[in-house]
């Protein structure tokens, strides 16, 4: 028999107990959640982050490229997440839009580990005022894949191939697919045509006459074209179905590929990759700063940065980190970062998104 | 007698009232704030200007308005206007298709009941039940010159190279769309065709109509206004499509609403991207008001 005392200070208990467990469940714990907006991959070490960091818990959501990431945060005053990793080129948006924190050094200790290129170029393009503002965490380059099946591997690497409707005698006519992106095509057209000087600033300036050369090149070449297309999942398919001779897109996509369809191959133009960085930009509003940049920290350490870039096929900045890895396809040549062109931001971002439209439509 | 008679016929009134209140309150609340109330933005943001550090910076300019019109070549030398009426011819010519080839099924349905009539609905319907984007993918595999179609007709001996129609591009975004909204067009014609009464069909054959004549005078025109519902039920969705064109158009053209998602999420020119969805929102008022002023409720189905 119970008595209504017993009964009380019962059921007293097993609310407490039943609180602390929903307590658990959710995530408080006491710990500070930190929440990420980024791209797929990164919820894969999870776990090993916050088993280095104990008191910490991750909250990541993906979003669809880095406009979009700008747009989100942007939109909600920067208080939603504590971390944004966009690509290296539109760090200086959230920069100019007052939604970067400072990068606190103190926490960052793996930050000297990074390759010295990735080291210089956030303290040149993610700097602002004698601050730094963003950390590379992994990086990847675009240039071509190509059907070795049909385009032999030894033919001359340039991103002629890309503008041509025969390279190494082997007929390309529709059988070329550009990115499905203003930026990317441009730059690469840009690059084809040997306009490398546009490179050379803070920025990717290429003088009206060029662009015009770009537009007319592009627009004569657009019926070689089989489209304007980026995603691993078509590029596959059509690769598959033998549409495709020869893609630019990013490196990590033809990763992807390669897995599928075997005579896939990347090339390596002699007019040099496109580099980006994914920069990792703490938000001004965060009020979890110092736990923010401790995840960073460790997205960059030895051992969790290379599980990262396992996971997600793509190189990290951290040498400590590349070390650690042993899958093939991440490995990289020495001296490959020496003459790499990093993307920029475009000079002349909205006559650059009107062309390609023009393209598209023309 | 007649104060109190009046005091109940008023308690009564407001009884009615507070019903009608209720019942329709929650709806009316619902337009305003998520139709009324965000229109209201989009036309105040298509008069803003967007700051070098993205910020809105609330102002009367109709500067975005001249960029959507406005290009260096002339007025409407803008990519805006060929991607406007681009999507116009692509959402007409889907909306054609569908007329064509969702009347004839329709009319079957009516002639057609019970386990017969169930079966050809169940076969029309069930793709649709499908994910979209499943669908879409199918059609990636259907199309192309290595794509199954053109494949099937290499095979035979009619076809020596891969047909351009069923290429990647214009006609693989209509005829995917089509196939997308076929059934809103069926229904909306089959719900028309069915109130028809037959006895006038039967009556125009005894008089010496032809088919065509029954079909041209008798059917069409009483379910006209089925067919100006499914019209406006294909063509709204279809001018606004964004998914179809980015898979199968390949990059090679850009409908309307590809235009401004690129201008938001590439330059966050919301200012552009909300004058420019107001141009959207247009035709779709039109095609709503043709609507309300020739269809009755009933004839939507």
């Amino acid at each position: 028999m119970v008595d209504r005392r017993q009964f009380i200070k019962a059921a007293g208990a097993t609310g407490v107990t039943g609180m602390a467990g929903l307590s658990g469940c959710m995530g408080g714990g006491g710990g500070t959640t930190v929440s990420i907006l980024t791209w797929t991959g990164y919820d894969a070490v999870n776990d090993q982050v916050e088993e280095a960091l104990e008191d910490v818990s991750l909250e990541i959501s993906v979003a669809d490229g880095s406009a979009n990431m700008f747009s989100t945060v942007n939109a909600g005053g920067g208080e939603e997440y504590d971390v944004v990793i966009p690509n290296n080129e539109y760090v200086p948006r959230f920069i100019d839009a007052d939604l970067a924190a400072p990068v606190d050094m103190d926490v960052m200790t793996n930050f000297d580990s990074l390759y010295p290129t990735f080291q210089s170029a956030a303290e040149g393009q993610f700097a602002d005022g004698g601050d730094v503002y963003g950390v590379p965490v992994q990086f990847g380059w675009y240039a071509y894949g190509y059907d070795s099946s049909k385009l032999p591997e030894d033919h001359e690497h340039s991103y002629d191939v890309l503008f041509s409707e025969e390279y190494a005698g082997v007929d390309l006519t529709g059988s070329i697919t550009l990115y499905d992106g203003y930026y990317k095509s441009i730059m690469a057209t840009g690059l084809a045509l040997g306009y490398t000087d546009a490179f050379e600033g803070d920025t990717v300036s290429f003088t009206d006459e060029q662009l015009t050369t770009i537009e007319e090149t592009l627009i004569d070449f657009k019926p070689n074209l089989l489209g304007f297309i980026h995603d691993e999942e078509t590029l596959t398919q059509d690769y598959q179905n033998g549409n495709i001779i020869a893609s630019f897109a990013n490196r990590s996509t033809h990763v992807g590929i390669m897995n599928d369809v075997e005579s896939v191959d990347f090339s390596q133009p002699a007019e040099e990759e496109l580099t980006w960085f994914e920069g990792a930009v703490v938000t001004a509003g965060s009020s979890n700063k110092e736990a923010a940049f401790r995840v960073l920290n460790e997205y960059i350490s030895p051992e969790t940065g290379a599980a990262l870039s396992e996971n997600r096929n793509i190189m990290n900045t951290s040498q400590a980190a590349m070390d650690n890895i042993e899958a093939e396809s991440l490995q990289i040549e020495p001296g490959v970062l020496d003459g790499m062109i990093p993307f920029k931001p475009a000079e002349q971002d909205e006559a650059w998104i009107e062309m390609f439209e023009r393209v598209k439509n023309a | 007698m007649s104060t109190i008679q009046d005091l109940g016929d008023a308690f009564e009134r407001r009884g009615e009232r507070a019903k009608l209140a209720i019942m329709a309150g929650p709806g009316v609340g619902w337009l305003l704030t998520l139709i009324l109330v965000p229109t209201a933005f989009l036309v105040m943001v298509s008069f803003a200007e967007v700051s070098s550090s993205y910020d809105v910076v609330w102002s009367f300019s109709v500067s975005n308005y001249r960029e959507l019109f406005v290009g260096e070549s002339g007025l409407f030398q803008t990519p805006f206007v060929d991607s406007f009426f681009l999507s116009l011819r692509i959402a007409a010519a889907t909306t054609f298709l569908t007329v064509v080839l969702a009347y004839p099924v329709a009319y079957l349905l009516t002639r057609l009941s019970g386990r017969r009539f169930k079966i050809v609905l169940f076969a029309v319907l069930v793709p649709f039940f499908t994910i979209f984007i499943v669908r879409i993918y199918s059609w990636l595999s259907l199309f192309g010159s290595q794509g199954l179609i053109n494949s099937a007709l290499l095979a035979t001996p009619l076809v020596s190279e891969p047909l351009g129609i069923f290429e990647y591009g214009l006609a693989a975004v209509v005829i995917s769309l089509t196939h997308a909204f076929f059934p809103y067009m069926l229904l909306t014609l089959y719900s028309s065709l069915e109130g028809i009464d037959y006895g006038v069909i039967e009556a125009s054959r005894d008089l010496g109509a032809t088919r065509i004549e029954i079909a041209k005078d008798v059917v069409v025109p009483l379910s006209a206004q089925g067919l100006i519902t499914g019209c406006v039920f294909v063509f709204v969705p279809a001018l606004g499509t964004f998914i179809t064109p980015q898979f199968l158009a390949r990059g090679k053209f850009t409908m309307i609403a590809e235009v401004l998602t690129a201008r938001i999420n590439e330059l966050y020119a919301i200012n552009y991207g909300a004058a420019g969805s107001l141009f959207l929102i247009i035709p779709t008022l039109i095609a709503f008001a043709i609507v309300m002023r020739t269809t009755s409720l009933e004839a939507m189905g």
